[in-house]
């Protein structure tokens, strides 16, 4: 193929159109907010909104009416909530087992990210929580520390002395352990992580593990005690360490809206997936969704990669999406996150499409994985 | 004596279209190129020109560090350009009103030249293409629309490191997918400069 890719044209626009094009931007943003392409509104969207609405609190700030929603939910947030920002740099990443459970590793499951700026979000699976969105998630959760908290949880995690370096442990007491934990260290994220021994030679096992070590029984006591900590920060940090105890919704910005077909591990074409979603849909998708990676799929001893294609989206776009399928008639499915299911026949047996929050540190997680 | 961006930038967040008004002309033509050399037509170029600034009026509450105002209009473009089809659907109906091209003999004479430019960028897009999509946007703002590293890192939100390395294989992708680029003497030249800048 050819081509020369040094010497790329420029020109003006013609004054007249430059003039015109002026005009015509001076009059659209100055009509009032109906001449905006706003997306249409359904039902089902205005009663979820209005039920929000209730639980959420408004306060001033800066003399500028903020939303927030003192409830963790599924899905998009209400009409003008107000989105939490900016854009941050993440400093510690916990992904463990809270306590208390009935038995070890039965406690909630919870991801939690403290970001640079103060914010700690989290996400619990089966906690009793009151601001949870509903039993079996609270949704994306935020409160805020001061600088000391962050320091304080920071001292935490390299009091352990195990974060000179990338490592993967294996203890038997992995369910009480953190699954990992990321800290910042200059511009990169040192990861821990812990494993079960396999105790059990007839049951699926995560081992081996290139580069995994036993870990000592000091290192499994820090690990014990790290996971305690960080999977209940309330329980221990002091006042001070508290900008905003409360908890709110954490509300992004920005959506990523994925689809892709079943089973996930299946390369599906992107046109057999679209062809199966409702034409508003398809159209608001396009077709220049890229194809990612998603999670791993499948069980222990046999994880193979999902694939899903995937559009990054302002909330606004997003909900339009979700607009077009709930007008098409589909059901909003996911207790962990919003999904719609499109069954039907052959390969892929159905389409699915749902919605993840992006995090202030510009990824997304999956938010059904446990 | 011209008014700064960033004063400008502060007078349109407070709502004054006519300072928001200002901020397009000055800087309409380098978005309209940046456009051109992304979708390699000057009509479309036109159009997503006005998408850009209508979702930069929309994106007006961000605080921006000061004399940054135009590395984050190039931001909004990438985004406008990665999405078009959707902004284009999501901007129909404010593109319809855009009042038609008025006869201009200048515009008129220039089309030969339009319709040569765009088979060059043609060509040129047909090569970049072939790089990743990070790759080719980090090419098209600090090769084809000459920005800094640090401006660059703004307009994609992204460290300044990644910059540097994204726009380093995106030259060592396009040297090794065409060897034959520059057969010409003067051509090497050229190229040699906007792949080494």
């Amino acid at each position: 193929m050819k081509g020369d890719v040094s010497i790329p044209p420029s020109r003006d626009l013609p004054p007249n159109r430059l003039a015109q094009r002026r005009e015509h931007l001076i009059t659209e943003i100055t009509q009032p907010p109906s001449r905006w392409p706003l997306p249409r509104r359904g039902l089902l969207a205005l009663a979820v909104a209005a039920l929000i609405v209730v639980v959420g609190t408004a306060s001033a700030i800066g003399g500028v009416r903020a939303f927030f929603l003192d409830k963790g939910f599924i899905g998009l947030p209400p009409q003008g909530a107000t989105p939490s920002t900016p854009e941050s740099e993440l400093e510690i990443f916990y992904w463990g087992h809270g306590h208390p459970g009935d038995k070890p590793g039965d406690g909630p499951r919870i991801m939690a990210w403290v970001y640079a700026d103060g914010r700690l979000i989290s996400l619990r699976h089966g906690s009793d929580l009151p601001e949870s969105a509903n039993p079996l998630s609270t949704g994306f959760l935020e409160q805020r520390l001061t600088p000391e908290g962050v320091e304080l949880l920071r001292s935490e995690v390299a009091s352990t002395g195990l974060f000179d370096h990338d490592r993967v442990l294996v203890t038997n007491g992995a369910a009480e352990s953190p699954r990992f934990v990321d800290v910042r260290n200059g511009d990169r994220l040192v990861h821990v992580g812990a494993v079960a021994e396999c105790a059990n030679p007839d049951a699926p096992c995560l081992l081996p593990i290139p580069g995994a070590t036993n870990a000592t029984p000091e290192q499994a006591n820090a690990l014990y005690r790290l996971n305690a900590r960080l999977s209940d920060p309330a329980s221990w940090l002091p006042e001070s360490a508290w900008a905003d105890r409360d908890i709110r919704a954490y509300v992004s910005s920005k959506y990523a809206v994925c689809y892709g077909g079943w089973p996930p591990d299946q390369q599906v074409e992107r046109s057999r997936v679209l062809a199966l979603l409702p034409a508003a849909a398809r159209d608001l998708f396009g077709e220049d969704t890229p194809l990612r990676q998603g999670p791993l799929f499948g069980e222990p001893g046999n994880f193979r990669p999902s694939y899903e294609y995937c559009a990054d989206m302002p909330t606004e776009e997003a909900r339009a999406i979700a607009v077009a399928l709930d007008d098409a008639g589909l059901q909003r499915q996911g207790a962990y996150r919003l999904k719609y299911q499109i069954e039907a026949q052959g390969l892929p047996d159905a389409a699915s499409v749902y919605f993840e929050p992006y995090l202030p540190h510009g990824e997304i997680v999956c938010s059904v994985c446990g | 004596m011209e008014v700064d961006d960033s004063v400008l930038w502060s007078r349109a967040r407070t709502g004054d279209s006519e300072a928001f008004g200002m901020l397009f002309e000055r800087h309409a033509r380098t978005i309209y190129n940046f456009c051109f050399r992304r979708v390699g037509n000057w009509a479309t170029a036109e159009d997503l020109v006005s998408i850009v600034f209508l979702q930069a009026w929309r994106r007006l509450d961000k605080p921006l560090p000061k004399g940054k105002e135009l590395p984050w209009l190039f931001g909004i473009a990438t985004n406008v350009v990665r999405n078009r089809r959707r902004a284009e659907r999501r901007h129909a109906a404010a593109l319809k009103r855009v009042p038609q091209p008025s006869p201009d003999p200048s515009f008129a004479d220039d089309s030969d030249q339009r319709v040569d430019d765009e088979e060059l960028m043609g060509r040129a897009l047909g090569l970049v293409a072939r790089l990743p999509r990070r790759e080719q946007e980090v090419f098209a703002l600090c090769a084809w629309s000459e920005l800094s590293y640090e401006d660059a890192a703004i307009a994609l939100r992204i460290p300044v490191g990644t910059v540097r390395s994204r726009l380093s294989r995106a030259r060592a992708r396009l040297q090794e997918l065409d060897p034959s680029i520059g057969h010409e003497e003067d051509r090497m030249q050229m190229i040699k400069e906007a792949v080494e800048r």
